[in-house]
């Protein structure tokens, strides 16, 4: 493969401002139920009793997720039409929306909820990383609207080079399942993934589909 | 329960069934030492088999956002489980109503419509390998288990038996014993085998959970559900051990109601199936 893009999302700065979410969908004019980007909200904690002092533990820290354009997809392998595919030129995984029959199976496949129906096509869709943005030297259009800079788009090696590479913190999967291409900053209040202290905040906005 | 996926409910069960029926009918063409008008009669009434696949494509198509490309599902055969499927499927019901369709109308040798036999048979095992391989995604933890194809290879053997079972009624085969009591017996043992997949299940519900999801939280009605299933299928082989007992031929009409109780059992256990849908991340 030539290049693999892939995102930097720093978490210690995100505010959960949904601002990515919306620029995504206005520029890719996305149905109401349909959100390629989406901000996770990961809270959780209690009181404790420290002697006669009750303090809390309470955390609460946001994740935006798109398609991570993962090295290992699990949408591609169950795509019963080639539809579902991983760029060689850029490594992003895209939809053919000409191809996609809408069996949902990549839906099912794909633990971070990238691939979704949209019922008005009646095919899948997804985040393609905004290639035809990137073949012009542009950011994704999410990278670009965020007020925060907690989004950065570039080669995930130089990306890793930079930033590390913590791929995986609660409540995403651990990256042994997709190898996603993605870089995490955790905010100072991260769980590492696998955690069952806390819950997801906003599922209403996170979940769609086969729920 | 797993209402919004009815369609693969339907599909999945309905071609499980057609799936056992069609190995104990070759069982009993091949090696059941049937009399010619024996014979005759439950090559004609094979129909049912073929006619369930085609129902049973019908339910997977409404699965589609865009059923009239279904033929692309085909596209990466030999590489995606349900392109595997599609295609395993297709030659099954394909191959099978091809050979229904010779014996009919008379047409090609002896030795032909047994090679077409064979490879139906063959193509059978491929879609239930293409079926039971989709559902096992390492991203989906409470499908990825051996109970998974476990519970497919039961569902065609309860199923599937109780329609057999009605297929050689209605052709009058009261022997061999293989035949005339095989698939109840069999059945029996699946239905057990069952209960024991189910318990397997349940108890490993518990130990399966993500940040955001606990596989034991996401069908509260586990029990009932699966106590529904299972009255089901022990009423629906009550009567069909009841109705061909004692030398008796089992009723064709009894058979078909064993067939309905069983297939409405088993597709309450695939609803729950669905309904403990996944993955290992956000959804």
């Amino acid at each position: 493969m030539a290049k693999q893009y892939g995102f930097y999302i720093d978490s210690a700065k995100c505010t959960g401002c949904k601002t990515c979410q919306l620029a995504c969908k206005d520029y890719k004019d996305l149905q109401v139920d349909v959100n390629f980007r989406r901000v996770c909200e990961y809270a959780g904690g209690s009181w404790q009793a420290d002697g006669n002092t009750w303090t809390n533990n309470v955390f609460a820290y946001y994740l935006s997720i798109a398609c991570n354009h993962c090295a290992d997809p699990a949408c591609t392998k169950v795509c019963p039409s080639g539809a579902m595919h991983k760029r060689s030129e850029d490594g992003l995984v895209a939809v053919n929306e000409e191809i996609c029959i809408g069996c949902k199976s990549c839906q099912m496949a794909c633990p971070y909820g990238a691939p979704q129906y949209d019922a008005r096509k009646g095919h899948m869709t997804k985040c393609d990383g905004c290639y035809e943005r990137v073949s012009q030297g542009l950011n994704p259009v999410c990278v670009d609207s965020c007020p925060l800079r907690a989004l950065e788009f570039g080669p995930v090696d130089e990306l890793r080079a930079k930033h590390g590479a913590l791929a995986a913190v609660a409540p995403l999967p651990d990256a042994k399942y997709t190898v996603p291409s993605i870089v995490i900053k955790p905010n100072p209040k991260a769980r590492p993934t696998g955690d069952k202290t806390g819950f997801l905040a906003n599922p209403k906005e996170v979940s769609h589909g086969v729920e | 329960m797993g209402w919004n996926e009815w369609p693969l409910m339907l599909f999945t069960v309905i071609a499980q069934c057609a799936m056992g029926a069609f190995w104990w009918c070759s069982f009993a063409l091949l090696a059941g030492n049937l009399s010619e008008e024996q014979r005759s009669r439950l090559e004609r009434g094979m129909l049912v088999i073929w006619v369930m696949m085609g129902v049973a494509f019908v339910f997977s198509s409404a699965h589609l956002g865009s059923p009239f490309r279904a033929i692309n599902a085909i596209f990466r055969f030999g590489q995606s489980p349900l392109s595997n499927e599609v295609v395993f499927g297709s030659a099954f019901a394909g191959f099978g109503f091809l050979r229904w369709l010779m014996v009919a109308r008379n047409i090609g040798s002896e030795a032909a419509r047994k090679g077409l036999l064979l490879l139906t048979l063959a193509c059978s095992l491929g879609f239930l390998w293409g079926m039971s391989s989709f559902y096992l995604m390492p991203t989906v933890p409470t499908w990825n288990t051996p109970l998974t194809p476990t519970a497919f290879i039961l569902t065609a053997l309860i199923g599937g038996g109780a329609v057999a079972a009605t297929l050689f009624a209605s052709a009058r085969i009261s022997e061999p014993a293989v035949l005339a009591t095989g698939p109840v017996r069999l059945a029996g043992v699946a239905l057990i085998a069952a209960v024991l997949v189910t318990l397997a299940q349940s108890a490993s519900l518990p130990a399966i959970g993500s940040s955001i999801k606990q596989a034991a939280e996401l069908s509260p009605d586990y029990a009932g559900l699966m106590a529904f299933r299972f009255l089901l299928l022990f009423a629906a082989l009550g009567l069909w051990r009841k109705g061909s007992g004692r030398g008796e031929t089992l009723a064709v009409s009894t058979g078909v109601f064993c067939v309905i109780l069983a297939m409405l059992g088993e597709m309450i256990g695939r609803g729950v199936f669905y309904g403990l849908y996944m993955t290992v991340g956000l959804l």
